[in-house]
């Protein structure tokens, strides 16, 4: 299908469509009457339940931070509720809004760089993060066992196979996800290129 | 005829227009009700600021196009919405199976452009001239020829490759 046929194609389509009575008077009234809830710029709830999951676990550390006897888990445990508070941070910022255009008077290609901008915002910071939870994961394990009482060497398989383990899938899973987030940058930082040459 | 009446005639006369623009930037009907909600209401805020003296199509498709890219980022927050029926089927009964064919084929060849192509050929297909698209898009008249005529070679392309 050439952009020729595409056009006839469309205008056939356009010409059905405004035949179709989509919207009410009753929609519209509701839509002017603010009953409906623009979605735009507002953070999701399993967002929320990611953050409120770290401020849980940094407040267990936080709580059980006296059973920690050793000065190396101290410092280990510091650094994990570090992370804790750190991570949420991050992720909120990510996914902040867009909020500095007006979808009123802002030209269509001053949007999408701006979406890109942001778009490239979000996934550096993915980055960032992948890098601060492979992190974490290597710091709450001894702190955990430490708040529990127990001896690291002591626990069954811990060198030999829990931490090799997590470590093999830890790294597998940020490799996949470093090489998607960097196809997604190098494909926004096209776009942007593209962009910036009109 | 007061602000009310007077918005409701035009987006019931624009409908259409929302319409398009909600099916090209979404992949499925509960994100297309969504945006096609939230275009109806971004029209309605900036209805006050609408300048009579600029054309109402370029007001209506550079709201409806700027919604719908701030609404890439959110799609999947879930938020009270007012039921409205998009159902692709109800329009489908008027259409016969080639069309509705060339129509899915139609929408499967924009939806591999990127952003900024996806908004100057939706323009061009609107029958809207250079001067109008640069408008809205916001770039030079003679970037727009450029650009055409860079989609339609995109487009070739991908009928060599398919």
């Amino acid at each position: 299908m050439e952009l020729e046929d595409m056009q006839n194609t469309w205008q056939e389509m356009s010409k059905k469509i405004d035949k179709q009575e989509i919207l009410t008077n009753q929609f519209i009234e509701k839509m002017t009457h603010k009953k409906y809830k623009s979605k735009l710029n507002k953070i999701g709830n399993s967002e929320y339940v990611g953050i409120l999951t770290c401020y849980a676990g940094a407040a267990y550390l936080i709580i059980n931070f006296r059973k920690i006897d050793e000065f190396i888990f101290q410092l280990l445990c510091i650094i994990t509720i570090l992370l804790l508070f750190v991570l949420p941070i991050i992720s909120l910022k990510s996914l902040k809004g867009l909020k500095t255009l007006s979808i009123h008077t802002a030209q269509y290609s001053e949007t999408i760089r701006k979406y890109m901008q942001h778009k490239m915002k979000f996934y550096k910071l993915q980055r960032i993060n992948l890098i601060l939870a492979f992190l974490l994961l290597i710091t709450i394990l001894p702190v955990l066992a430490s708040i529990y009482g127990k001896e690291i060497n002591s626990i069954t398989n811990f060198w030999t196979i829990i931490v090799p383990a997590c470590l093999v899938f830890f790294a597998g899973f940020s490799f996949i996800t470093w090489r998607y987030y960097s196809k997604i940058l190098k494909n926004v930082e096209n776009e942007l290129a593209e962009l910036n040459n009109n | 005829m007061d602000k009310k009446d007077r918005f409701t005639e035009v987006v019931k006369t624009n409908q259409g227009l929302i319409f398009k623009v909600a099916t090209l930037y979404t992949n499925n009907l509960q994100d297309k009700e969504d945006l096609y909600q939230e275009i109806v209401f971004q029209l309605w805020k900036s209805f006050d600021s609408f300048n009579e003296q600029s054309k109402l199509s370029t007001w209506m498709y550079r709201v409806a196009m700027n919604t719908a890219i701030y609404n890439l980022k959110s799609g999947k927050k879930q938020v009270n919405t007012i039921p409205i029926d998009l159902e692709t089927e109800r329009f489908a009964e008027v259409l016969d199976k080639t069309e509705e064919e060339k129509i899915k084929v139609l929408y499967e060849k924009i939806q591999m452009l990127n952003l900024l192509e996806k908004g100057i050929i939706l323009l061009y297909l609107e029958g809207k001239n250079h001067q109008e698209i640069a408008s809205i898009i916001g770039i030079t008249i003679s970037n727009v020829g450029t650009k055409i005529s860079r989609i339609k070679d995109k487009l070739k392309s991908q009928i060599k490759t398919t």
